[in-house]
């Protein structure tokens, strides 16, 4: 008893570090919560999965990327081409996963392109205010004016005019979704800062005398964090289903490339619409389940981080 | 008011004028065009046919001269169907603004009533369900879902027509022709309010949440009114203000066809004559019909403005 009394400083330094552990940082606490969502979990572990198989799998298939094989055209799901093969005989179980590698990888940099894009400009319109906020949201403002399917419908055509090579449109088609997805990322990162910019803690960075760059990338800054992550995971379905209306369309990514949306293309025909769905049903229903994941993801990161951004349920 | 609607008519101004610059310098410079997508013209007859046009003007030129033509509400002159694209506008585009505003008021009607439903007991089993119904509405890419419903319900069942608005070769008119007409408005209809329902219906949830937390719905609870009464005189008229504005943004997409479910089920709308363009390299009619498309977004937002700066004066003093 006594000693304890005396130990004080001791026990002390003993204290702190337990404590630290025990207050858990936000960060920690967003887990905690994300993994007591059981469909925001099922849905990540289902995209983890995913994206492993599109990557892996076609090394562990028997069947080629582009093999054809002409005794073997048009069968229906078997034991050898588990979902059937198409016009040209090629294994549609196959193109699929490498399908879902493009237009996997299409959401993930479309998403990283636009981000970047709408948060840089999102922060520096919010931050700086004045004529550089009037420019960069009239400018916004004009993007979101011009109808984005129509838009892309064009820019697609002028990409197959141009005769860019199948591998090089990808990217195309990444630069051109990111082009027209910032504006909406630039307006939410802007009201966040400027909502953020008159509350409190910010107010105390003034009155502490911080240097400005300090109060923006130690302060203002990381508090977007929440919002950034759940935006971008929303910008992924959104640049998934985009693309896969493009490529259906022949605008996007076109063949010998396979993605989710050009294989759709099969839809088109008539016969092999009524007769083999086995070419166009196992593409809509990968979008429809990666769409469907990201959404539920991205619901349950908002919930996790940041419980007031989901209005009405706090 | 007055000089609030004033003052955003005026802010429309140069965002249509540089609207109208991107949509034409987009077109200018895309490579190709009608003429050139012609194999059996001459050379001679092709440059013949492009001083006609005027396509060997200079850009700026073509420019101005297009604008000034738009000022004076000529919107062009089709290449591939030789009339005015006003006409051409004309005819194609009651046929989207028939499917999207029937499907309009299907699925606000929807989104409303559920979203009004599952706010009134959040985390009940109706709001769960409601809210994995509306993830997978969210999921769907347009075209499939447009391919699944006519591979079920036209295809396999044989109850609905695969596509088109009549009956190929049919010149039935009056009730014959509604009817025939209605059998083929199902399925787009349909593939639209499920599409659109479900963002809707998480508006409208999340908004009479909203409201539901105020501490006018609690005083009116405290005053002993009826929980109907509560929620329908008192909260849900709160919660549509914000509603509102979502029914400005609805103006662009009644008149320029769901391009992707108009393709998909053979419509004969504005998406469709679109896509149509687009392979015919008809730039005229792209050109004007893009322009009327950002005229209707730009009237939309100040529509929507001005409805909600009426219906919530809190907006007008800003």
């Amino acid at each position: 008893m006594l000693s304890t009394l005396f130990s004080t400083r001791r026990l002390r330094k003993a204290i702190i570090p337990t404590m630290a552990n025990v207050t858990p940082s936000p960060w920690h606490l967003a887990w905690r919560a994300l993994r007591h969502n059981p469909p925001a979990m099922l849905s990540l572990a289902l995209l983890i999965i995913m994206a492993l198989w599109c990557v892996v799998g076609p090394y562990w298939s028997p069947w080629q990327n582009d093999a054809t094989d002409a005794l073997m055209v048009n069968k229906a799901p078997g034991a050898a081409h588990w979902l059937g093969t198409d016009f040209l005989g090629r294994d549609v179980y196959t193109r699929l996963l490498l399908a879902g590698r493009i237009s996997l990888m299409i959401g993930l940099m479309t998403m990283l392109l636009s981000v970047a894009l709408g948060y840089l400009l999102g922060a520096l319109a919010g931050y700086r205010g004045g004529i550089t906020d009037k420019l960069l949201m009239r400018l916004a403002d004009l993007v979101m004016t011009i109808p984005s399917l129509p838009l892309l419908i064009v820019a697609g055509a002028m990409l197959s005019e141009l005769d860019f090579s199948a591998e090089s449109r990808v990217y195309m088609v990444v630069i051109m979704l990111s082009l027209l997805e910032w504006p909406k990322l630039a307006r939410l990162v802007r009201g966040q800062i400027l909502s953020l910019r008159e509350r409190d803690f910010m107010l105390a960075t003034q009155v502490l005398g911080l240097s400005s760059r300090r109060r923006l990338f130690r302060h203002l800054l990381p508090n977007t964090v929440p919002l950034l992550i759940v935006m971008a995971t929303m910008a992924v379905a959104n640049a998934i289903l985009t693309e896969s209306a493009l490529s259906y369309l022949g605008l996007g990514v076109v063949p010998p490339t396979p993605s989710w949306g050009n294989m759709m293309d099969a839809a088109n025909s008539l016969i092999d619409f009524q007769r083999r769905p086995w070419l166009w049903m196992p593409p809509g229903i990968a979008i429809f389940l990666t769409v469907i994941a990201i959404n539920v993801l991205g619901d349950g990161l908002r919930d996790a981080l940041d419980p007031k951004m989901k209005p009405g349920l706090k | 008011m007055k000089n609030f609607i004033l003052r955003r008519l005026l802010q429309t101004v140069p965002m249509l004028l540089f609207a109208s610059l991107i949509i034409f310098m987009l077109f200018a410079k895309t490579p190709g065009d009608f003429i050139d997508g012609n194999v059996t013209l001459t050379a001679a007859r092709a440059a013949e046919l492009k001083a006609i046009y005027g396509l060997d003007r200079p850009l700026l030129w073509r420019y101005l001269h297009w604008l000034g033509q738009l000022l004076r509400g000529d919107l062009g002159f089709s290449l591939q169907y030789q009339i005015p694209v006003s006409q051409l506008l004309n005819q194609y585009i009651w046929n989207s603004f028939l499917l999207a505003s029937i499907a309009l008021l299907f699925y606000w009607g929807i989104g409303l009533t559920a979203g009004v439903i599952s706010a009134m007991r959040p985390g009940s089993l109706f709001d769960y369900l409601l809210s994995v119904v509306v993830f997978a509405a969210m999921s769907f890419p347009t075209f499939f879902l447009c391919l699944l419903l006519i591979k079920w319900f036209a295809v396999d069942l044989h109850w609905l027509p695969v596509g088109g608005m009549t009956n190929t070769g049919s010149d039935e008119t009056g009730w014959a022709w509604v009817v025939q007409v209605a059998a083929h408005l199902v399925l787009p209809v349909l593939a639209l309010v499920m599409l659109q329902a479900g963002s809707l219906t998480r508006y409208f949830r999340a908004s009479m949440l909203d409201v539901v937390k105020m501490d006018f719905i609690r005083t009116a609870r405290a005053k002993g009114l009826r929980e109907r009464t509560v929620i329908f005189r008192h909260a849900l008229r709160n919660a549509l203000l914000p509603v509102i504005t979502l029914l400005g943004f609805e103006l662009p997409g009644l008149f320029s066809g769901a391009i992707i479910t108009e393709k998909v089920f053979n419509w004969p709308g504005a998406g469709h004559i679109h896509l149509d363009s687009l392979a015919a390299r008809d730039y005229p009619v792209l050109m004007g019909f893009t322009l009327f498309l950002a005229v209707l977004t730009i009237l939309g937002n100040l529509l929507a403005d001005v409805l909600y700066a009426w219906a919530d004066p809190r907006i007008r003093v800003k």
